[in-house]
């Protein structure tokens, strides 16, 4: 089980930061994004995406954050889904 | 100078500046077709853009009426439109009225993109614009254009926000329904049944807080991109642009930090799991045709022996398209004939009556779409089945396997102003 430390989680729409110092690599990026809004009081409801800073790859919600080559001191950035038109 | 040359330049005349760009080919996008899905706030402004810059054949779908709310965020709606005029019409007149371009062609269709509007319509357009506010129209429009192989650009926006996806033809990029997860899927799915696929008739639609400015530029981000398709550049797809216009600048840490991201494929997507539709047999009918005459015809094109009509099968939405024969509840039996296309069923028209004891409040449904000569229903029509003129059907003879398109011209379709 391989643990990831350092981790900045940065919200697109107000470039607010959330460091997390340490979480396992094992954790699924649909549970660190539900994390994350539960965290960060946005609803449930609201359809958030998660790319890799260094890439601009969004990351598959399916995939583990050690297969989705999330690694040490990496910065993530959350994304809001807009529906309205 | 040729006499071309100069009947170009009295027609494009008004464009005289964006031609001084030197890629820029107004006679391309005179005659480029675009179509716009979704004529509200977003809409309006990208259908704006595309007149003032000169394109040529431009095709609007909405299903609404313009509505008090919409005068404040539409640049084509006016007082008088409110409550009475259909949005994609009214928005083609005012298009028209204002294209600078005298030999545009503006047309609209009023109606349910999902499910009134046949698939061939895609194959018509070089790209397709998507000004939508719901998850249902984006994964058909997106179903359809992959299908057709077709590029389309979507907009939305949020508050001072927005964000415009770019999906090409290319297999190896993202598409919209790459990015919808379960809670999605509920959503565009929420206005039917889960049991029956019937469509409910409670259901409030949310109102999003957006601005007139955020739609401007989220608009006029699309047109520009549009306008590249047009001329012929690539445009790589499976990318989505951020603008936040809260800040300008969403990474206030980094300012390097590009706003593009490059969107995930999901190797589980329903629409990357369908075949396109390749080579298409555009049939000279109409969806007035019946079962068995389109049967016939098939079976002399194709030299089938026993050609089977199969419909609906890459629809999105619900439980796809499919034509509703009864209601029965499960437990005791009791029936009502149907016989309509199954997006035309309500969920009062399903509803176990009080003199059924059976349990629980809906019946299952009786569907079908595959059909063959030996059904009761040769003498029904396409339309009968809700089969809208222009969709693409397939016909199936063993291993043989031919999509075919219900009529060519997009006047079955669209009304030209």
């Amino acid at each position: 089980m391989a643990t990831i430390r350092n981790l900045t989680v940065r919200n697109q729409v107000d470039g607010r930061a959330t460091p997390i110092p340490e979480v396992d690599g094992e954790l699924l990026i649909s549970e660190l994004l539900d994390a994350y809004k539960a965290e960060v009081g946005i609803p449930p409801s609201q359809e958030i995406t998660i790319k890799k800073k260094s890439t601009n790859k969004q990351l598959s919600p399916k995939v583990s954050l050690e297969d989705a080559g999330v690694r040490d001191n990496d910065t993530l950035i959350v994304e809001m889904s807009y529906t309205a038109g | 100078m040729t006499i071309e040359n100069t009947l170009d330049n009295a027609q494009f005349e008004p464009f005289a500046r964006q031609r001084l760009i030197e890629w820029w080919d107004q006679r391309r996008l005179a005659e480029s077709q675009v179509l716009v899905v979704g004529a509200g706030a977003l809409g309006n402004e990208v259908l704006k853009n595309l007149a003032l810059v000169g394109v040529g054949n431009i095709y609007i779908v909405d299903f609404d009426i313009v509505e008090p709310s919409n005068l404040s965020r539409s640049v084509l709606f006016r007082i008088g439109d409110a409550g009475q005029g259909y949005k994609a019409e009214v928005a083609a007149r005012r298009v028209s009225q204002m294209h600078p371009y005298r030999y545009a062609q503006v047309a609209y269709f009023h109606g349910d993109l999902v499910w009134e509007l046949g698939a061939g319509v895609y194959r018509a357009m070089d790209v397709v614009l998507g000004c939508l506010d719901n998850v249902e129209a984006r994964r058909f429009v997106n179903m359809c254009c992959w299908k057709a192989e077709k590029p389309w650009i979507d907009g939305a926006i949020h508050k001072l926000s927005g964000s415009v996806a770019f999906y090409t033809t290319e297999t190896a990029t993202a598409c919209y329904e790459c990015g919808v997860g379960e809670r999605l899927r509920m959503l565009a799915n929420e206005r039917y049944s889960c049991l029956s696929g019937v469509v409910r008739t409670n259901i409030q639609a949310g109102n999003e807080p957006t601005t007139q400015t955020s739609s401007a530029i989220v608009a006029a981000i699309q047109t520009q991109e549009a306008i590249k398709v047009c001329h012929g550049m690539a445009i790589p797809g499976g990318r989505k642009v951020y603008y936040n216009g809260l800040l300008h600048n969403f990474d206030v840490a980094d300012p390097s930090v590009t706003s593009v991201t490059e969107m995930s494929v999901n190797p589980a997507c329903f629409c990357h799991a369908e075949d396109r539709f390749g080579h298409v047999t555009v049939f000279n009918i109409t969806n007035t045709c019946t079962v068995g005459d389109l049967l016939d015809l098939a079976a002399q094109e194709f030299g089938m022996d026993n050609p089977e009509l199969v419909f609906g099968t890459f629809h999105t939405s619900a439980q796809g398209r499919r034509f509703a024969i009864t209601a029965m509840c499960p437990s005791t039996g009791y029936t009502v004939e149907l016989y309509k296309p199954a997006h035309q069923v309500r969920d009062v028209d399903v509803t176990r009556p009080g003199e059924c004891p059976g349990e629980g409040p809906e019946m299952r449904l009786r569907t079908l779409n595959r059909l063959d000569r030996s059904t009761e229903f040769c003498g029904y029509t396409l339309g009968d089945l809700g089969i809208p003129n222009l969709d693409i059907v397939k016909i199936v003879d063993g291993l043989q396997e031919r999509y075919v398109q219900i009529g060519q011209n997009l006047q079955l379709v669209f009304r030209y102003v």
